[in-house]
């Protein structure tokens, strides 16, 4: 498979990488477990 | 609060009792240190646990005052990440390696478009998703090192804080992952030419 490109291999790496991790997020659940946890903390 | 605060106020301000700050800070890193997590563990599950410890490790440091600004805050909550990363490998005992020369490693077989009528923008497509279990395919090290790069824009000093190895270290699993990335476009036949 043969693609005619103005874009390295690397690029078209990077852009991929930008794809698959933007996708990514974490659940609301987790989030909000996070932020509970921000608010009541006494571990100083 | 509609100013723009950087990383250092909002710790002072979140060090101060003031929550909404540390919300922005979690806003603002969520999806870089959770796909930088994803991207090596590969379970999403397991990726918000970790993501959750690495978080609460975060608002412990910082509650304690030993949250030092020697350098950016992502750089300290990558390093957080990376360190329960390497601890959950250790407990399941299991540094998965890939060996892209195995003549069983086949990942790629969908690849087999060559008709040349079909559009440039399916070809595109095909390889960008050929691309992608490349990537999923190199070793965790190298994969690491390329999300940190290329998608969290860290410097290689910063990747060699972060995960606690020699910037030529780091360099040299940059440039390894790219090699073994065009490795196997090469082994199945993505020929990624520039015009």
């Amino acid at each position: 498979m043969v693609l005619n490109s103005t874009l390295s291999f690397e690029d078209m790496v990077k852009d991929v990488l930008h794809d698959m991790c933007a996708e990514m997020q974490p659940s609301r659940k987790t989030l909000d477990t996070i932020l509970q946890y921000a608010a009541t903390c006494e571990c100083a | 609060m509609s100013e723009i605060l950087n990383d250092k106020e909002l710790v002072l301000r979140y060090q101060n009792g003031d929550v909404a700050s540390f919300e922005m800070l979690v806003d603002r890193y969520q999806n870089k240190v959770f796909s930088y997590i994803a991207m090596l563990v590969k379970d999403k599950q397991l990726a918000d646990d970790i993501f959750q410890d690495t978080f609460l490790k975060i608002i412990r440091t910082i509650k304690a005052g030993a949250y030092k600004e020697e350098g950016k805050f992502i750089q300290f909550a990558m390093r957080i990440a990376h360190n329960l990363i390497i601890d959950y490998f250790r407990k399941a005992k299991r540094l998965p390696m890939v060996d892209p020369t195995k003549e069983d490693y086949d990942m790629l077989d969908n690849a087999k478009f060559t008709d040349p009528s079909i559009e440039e923008q399916m070809i595109t497509e095909q390889i960008h998703d050929d691309i992608r279990k490349m990537i999923e395919y190199l070793p965790e090290e190298q994969r690491e090192v390329l999300v940190m790069r290329m998608y969290d824009d860290m410097s290689f000093k910063e990747i060699a804080e972060a995960t606690n190895v020699s910037i030529n270290t780091a360099l040299g699993r940059m440039r390894y992952a790219l090699i073994n990335l065009r490795k196997m476009a090469k082994q199945k036949n993505v020929a990624l030419t520039v015009a």
